[in-house]
Parts: structure tokens; C-alpha cells; sequence
């Protein structure tokens, strides 16, 4: 029982006392940066990271996991509560979970997102638990031709999902990977447009790219908004909940909510399989499911507990999906797992079937903490939720300037170097010119991540095939891939495929 | 359009790219590709890609611009970009306090009491971290953490 055997030794690592504190503060700290509204998991983690040297990469990755949970769990908050979707993927969940708390259902709203993400956050690693060993077998099965298919297949993915223009966003991933082959080159050992700057010789930094363009770029775009326009608490009378209701779900809630908790985790978990899909598809998914399995469609929008059940799941569900391309083939699948992926790299740890291999105890351990963190956020959220709202309470024009100096500080405290500075500053407003603009910021730093990996995939394959393309479509698995990633750009720009407005945050 | 402007952008940093990945060595042996292969592929698929927004710009129009909203984020960015030179004299505690004190005097106007002690007690906590996460920090000219 392998299985069973691995995730008992990771439970034992993950339940140390460091690694639950870990945890926990990552699960606080995430539920925070999730509540501000427009930092969404993505940029949190990249934020948060910093705090993480010095740590052993078991912890730091643990706490970067409850990060990325607490960050879902705050975003739902802020959108069932002020109408303010903390991140993408907690729109939907805006849409009849702020009916609720303006019918006096606000904690039955709370409630049922929080237990719906505990059981599809805790189903999803169950089923994560269970794939990654054969997964991982597979993947090692892959050639360098594969994996730049399946690296490309991932690209175009995310290029096609992300909403908006498919142009833009393919726009976006090539200049991710033209940033990333600033550097010595590997294989040659030759520098390559770094103009003798240190900082550059080693590649920019795919933290100071998301930072710079999400977090940085976030406080520029708020600056521009015209003061006072930022939510307040509509919750009934202005207050959380009123003396005589009932804070809890009533007993029809709970049965109205089992059906949209299970098919939302089991929806979300294979979307989130997806490179690109991720949460925020999950959600819209859940939503458009269960309004068309409901016997009263109608009333969705105006407070049906389904649309809040079903989607919260779905969201938390694909993240335990997202996290098996991740560990098992090292491909992330959304920003906030490339910036995963980026850490793990940045601790030496290369993820992929190898992992499973090489550091068994570090991948189990993150499963393990992964289910202990769900437990933690429920914990925390049921009576903590009106806390951490009321930072919403700070006018924009504070929070926002907090921010940068955490953005510059984290950067400073990371690098030491005032060059990395002015980069971050550099990519804050290339952001903020992007954002205006519609070019997503997902793409480019998924593409900055996977940039190395990809060129040297490409190079060994031709290397193999003594300067034939042909490599790439002789090989089955490799011509699969690619016409998967070709067929996904192409059923996009048909219009064939729903295209979602997501604001690339994710 | 916008979008024409970003596209011919665009196309001029792809230009740029490509100059400088000519004028990379190729050295001998290093397989079937060289330092140059991957970097040419890439600047020209942007030039195609950018060509390809030049002439399919984006119909949906971008809201105009406030004037007023532009103004305060272009200070922003500039007080931003003062945060990091100063950075360089006087220390990050110091600088943190300068630019918290103007970034809210132009974001937050009308409350200087208010601003100012946001601005100090948020450049102390800068420092208490700094001492207690022991994070190495290189000094300001003034010998400043």
C-alpha cells in the first residue's frame, strides 16, 4: 500500500511543529493578501515569498500552499461580503452570494463556502494523492520532444483560456519567452543581453516579474481610480449580521448545498487539470452546471444557495488539480502555480516524475500539509472571516502604498540589489500599461517560468534528431500534444469555445 | 489606435532582440542549436505576431482616460521611482518614511496628521523586521540600515 504508507510519512513531517506553525501563518497571511482586492493568490504568493528564505524548502513550500488556500478562502470572503470579488475566481461566487447576505444570509453565504472549499480542497488532494505515483511513471516516460509539447500545449492553453484577446495573450507569452532567455546560456556558456549587469548574467528573476506586474502595476491602476470608489460592507443595516439571525446554515441550506458540493469538487478538480483553466473556469463551470440542473433557474442571481455551494468547491477543487501537473510533470498550469514552480526551483528542487523519486518525503509532506490547511482555514475562517474583512475597511489610498513598500521590501530583502528595484518598478508599469490594454500578465510569466526549460527541451530534441523538426511529429505523444495546443488556439479564435473575461490575475 | 502604437512598439523591440541575438557568438560544437537558434525563433514569431495586431486591432474601446486619475498615478509612479533612488542614500527605513509621507500626501490629501504617522510607525515596523528577521540589508551611503 504505497500510497498509504507515503502519505502517513508525510503527515509526519507536515505535523511538526514548525511545519504546522508554517501552516498556519501561511493560511492567515493568504486569507489577508486574498481579502485585498486585486492581489489575488498570484501575486500574494510572489509577495510572501521573500519570507520564506531561510526556511528549509519543505516549510517554505508548505506555507506557500496554505498561502494559495487562505488566499481563495479570502477572496470569497470579500465577494460574498462587499460585493467585491477579491480575486477572479471568486466572481461567480459574487453574484448570488452577495444576494444573500443582502437577503440576511451573509454567514449561511459564508458557511457554505468555507465547507464547500473544506471537502473539495480535502477531495482534491485525496484524488491528487492517488494520481501523482502513476502520473509520475508516465511522465518519466516523456523525452525532451514531449515535454516541449507538452510546455507548449500548456502556453497555448493558457494563451487560449485566459479570456480576451488570444492575440494578446500569445503576445504576452512570447515576450515571457524572450525575458527568460536573458542569462548565461546553458549550453554554451555564452551571456546573453546582459549587458555586463550582474543582476541580469542570472536571468531575471520571475518573482520581480510578478511582483512588478502584479502587485506594482495593482497599486498604479488603483491610484487611478477616482477616490471613494472603493466598496463599502453592504451587508443589511451595516452591520455583519443582525442580533436574530441565524448565523449558521439552516438544515435545507446544508441539503440544497451536499448536491453542488460534490459535483463542484469533482468539476473542478479535472478542470483544474487543465493548463489555464484553473479556478476561475472551474467556478464559471460549477455555476452554469448547477443553474442547469436546478428546477428553478430563474432564481439564480437573486440568492441561490446553489451558485454559491457548487462554484466555492469547484474553485478550491482545481486547485488540488493544479497542483498534479505541477508536482508530477513540473508544468504549471496557472500563475499562481508557475510562481510555485518558480519557488521550488529557486530551492533546488526540480519538480517532475524525478521529484517523486529523489524527495519522496518533501513531495508527500506537501500533500499531507495541504489537507492539514484546508482544515486550518475552516478553522480559522468560520469565526475569524469578519476580522480579516474589516481590513477592507482601510481606504484604498493607505492599503495600496502598504503594499509597495511590502512589494519593495520583499524585492530589497531578496536581492539586495536596487537594480532588481528599478526592474520591478520597470515591469510594474509595463503592467499597468498592460492591464490598460488588455494584454494579459498570466501568460508572460507562465512563459517566463517555463522559458529555460523549454529552450533546452527544444535543443536536446533537435540534437536527437540531428537538426530535424520532424522530431516533433514523428514522436506520438509529442504530435498529440501539439495538435491539442494547435486545437486549442484554433476552436478559440472560432469562437467555438466559451471565453471567459477573466482579468488574468490568476 | 492603441493597439497600432503597442504593435509598431512591438516590432521595434523585436528588431532590437534580433540585432542583439546576431551578434552573439556561435561557438563550435554546442548541438544541433546554437545560443542563437531559440532567440531568433522567438524575436521573429513576435514580429509576426505584432504584424498580426497591426492589422487586427482590438475593437473594444478602452475607457478614456481621466485626466485627473492619469495625473495622480503618473506622480505616483514617480514618487515610486524616488523610493528606490533614495533607497541607494539613505537606507530603506529612512526612504520608506519619505515615500509613505509623499505617496500619501498626493494619494490621501487632507489628512497630514494622519499621513505622517502612518508613514512613521509603518517605517519603524520596516525596522523592527529588518532586526528581527536579521535580513542582511546593504547599508545607505549614510551608514544607514
Amino acid at each position: 500500500m504505497g500510497v498509504i504508507s507515503n502519505i502517513l510519512t508525510g503527515f509526519g513531517i507536515a505535523l511538526s511543529p514548525i511545519n504546522l506553525l508554517v501552516c498556519l501563518v501561511g493560511t492567515a497571511l493568504g486569507t489577508i493578501i486574498g481579502v485585498l482586492p486585486g492581489i489575488g493568490p498570484m501575486a500574494g504568493c510572489a509577495l510572501l515569498l521573500p519570507l520564506t528564505f531561510g526556511m528549509n524548502p519543505t516549510t517554505a513550500i508548505i506555507m506557500m500552499a496554505g498561502i494559495y488556500y487562505g488566499a481563495m478562502y479570502g477572496g470569497s470572503t470579500t465577494s460574498i461580503l462587499i460585493k467585491v470579488p477579491g480575486e477572479v475566481s471568486s466572481v461567480v461566487t459574487m453574484i448570488d452570494g452577495s444576494q444573500m447576505a443582502k437577503q440576511g444570509r451573509a454567514g449561511a453565504a459564508l458557511a457554505t463556502a468555507a465547507i464547500g472549499s473544506f471537502i473539495a480542497g480535502t477531495v482534491s488532494t485525496i484524488g491528487l494523492m492517488c494520481l501523482a505515483q502513476p502520473m509520475a511513471d508516465l511522465a518519466l516516460k516523456f523525452g525532451p520532444a514531449e515535454y516541449f509539447a507538452l510546455m507548449a500545449l500548456g502556453l497555448t492553453m493558457v494563451s487560449s483560456l485566459a479570456g480576451g484577446s488570444v492575440l494578446k495573450a500569445i503576445i504576452s507569452a512570447l515576450f515571457g519567452l524572450i525575458l527568460a532567455t536573458v542569462g548565461i546560456d546553458l549550453q554554451s556558456g555564452i551571456p546573453r543581453y546582459a549587458f555586463n549587469v550582474p543582476s541580469l548574467l542570472n536571468g531575471i528573476e520571475f518573482l520581480i516579474l510578478a511582483i512588478g506586474l502584479f502587485a506594482v502595476a495593482e497599486v498604479l491602476v488603483n491610484a487611478g481610480r477616482p477616490a471613494g470608489s472603493e466598496r463599502r460592507l453592504e451587508t443589511f443595516q451595516g452591520k455583519w449580521w443582525t442580533k436574530d439571525e441565524k448565523l449558521w446554515m439552516t438544515m435545507e441550506e446544508w441539503r440544497r448545498s451536499l448536491g453542488p458540493w460534490w459535483r463542484g469538487t469533482v468539476l473542478g478538480f479535472f478542470v483544474g487539470l487543465l493548463p489555464g483553466a484553473a479556478s476561475t473556469l472551474a467556478s464559471f463551470v460549477s455555476y452554469d452546471v448547477e443553474k442547469k440542473l436546478s428546477k428553478t433557474p430563474e432564481r439564480f442571481g437573486n440568492g441561490m444557495i446553489e451558485g454559491v455551494a457548487g462554484p466555492e468547491a469547484a474553485n478550491n477543487s482545481a486547485v488540488g488539480g493544479g497542483m498534479i501537473p505541477l508536482l508530477t510533470l513540473g508544468l504549471p498550469v496557472s500563475g499562481t502555480t508557475a510562481v510555485m514552480l518558480g519557488a521550488f526551483v529557486m530551492y533546488g528542487l526540480q519538480p517532475g516524475p524525478l521529484l517523486f523519486r529523489t524527495n519522496p518525503d518533501f513531495v508527500w509532506a506537501v500533500i499531507a500539509s495541504m489537507y492539514i490547511g484546508n482544515l486550518l482555514l475552516v478553522v480559522q475562517n468560520l469565526p475569524l472571516v469578519g476580522l480579516f474583512a474589516k481590513i477592507l475597511d482601510l481606504p484604498y489610498a493607505i492599503l495600496f502604498p502598504l503594499v509597495l513598500v511590502f512589494c519593495v521590501f520583499g524585492v530589497y530583502c531578496m536581492s539586495g540589489s536596487v537594480f532588481d528595484l528599478w526592474m520591478m518598478v520597470l515591469f510594474g508599469v509595463m503592467g499597468y500599461f498592460m492591464q490598460k490594454h488588455d494584454f494579459p500578465g498570466v501568460p508572460m510569466i507562465l512563459a517566463l517560468v517555463l522559458g529555460r526549460e523549454m529552450e533546452q527541451a527544444f535543443r536536446q530534441s533537435l540534437t536527437l534528431s540531428n537538426g530535424s523538426l520532424l522530431i516533433f511529429v514523428t514522436r506520438p505523444m509529442s504530435l498529440l500534444l501539439l495538435i491539442l495546443a494547435a486545437g486549442s488556439v484554433g476552436l478559440t479564435v472560432m469562437g467555438l469555445k466559451k471565453v471567459l473575461i477573466t482579468d488574468g490575475k490568476e | 489606435m492603441a493597439d497600432r502604437i503597442i504593435s509598431i512598439i512591438l516590432i521595434v523591440f523585436s528588431a532590437l532582440y534580433i540585432a542583439a541575438t546576431l551578434q552573439l557568438p556561435e561557438p563550435v560544437q554546442t548541438g544541433a542549436v546554437g545560443p542563437r537558434g531559440f532567440p531568433l525563433l522567438l524575436g521573429m514569431a513576435l514580429v509576426v505576431a505584432s504584424l498580426a495586431l497591426f492589422f487586427k486591432p482590438s475593437r473594444t474601446k478602452t475607457a478614456p482616460a481621466d485626466a485627473a486619475n492619469t495625473r495622480t498615478v503618473f506622480l505616483v509612479a514617480v514618487t515610486i521611482m524616488g523610493y528606490v533612488l533614495v533607497l541607494r542614500f539613505t537606507g530603506l527605513v529612512i526612504s520608506t518614511f519619505l515615500f509613505l509621507s509623499t505617496v500619501l500626501l498626493i494619494w490621501n490629501r487632507g489628512k497630514p496628521v494622519l499621513n505622517v504617522s502612518i508613514a512613521l510607525v509603518s517605517a519603524l515596523v520596516v525596522y523592527g523586521l529588518i532586526r528581527t528577521l536579521q535580513v542582511s540589508l546593504p547599508q545607505g551611503l549614510l551608514a544607514l540600515p
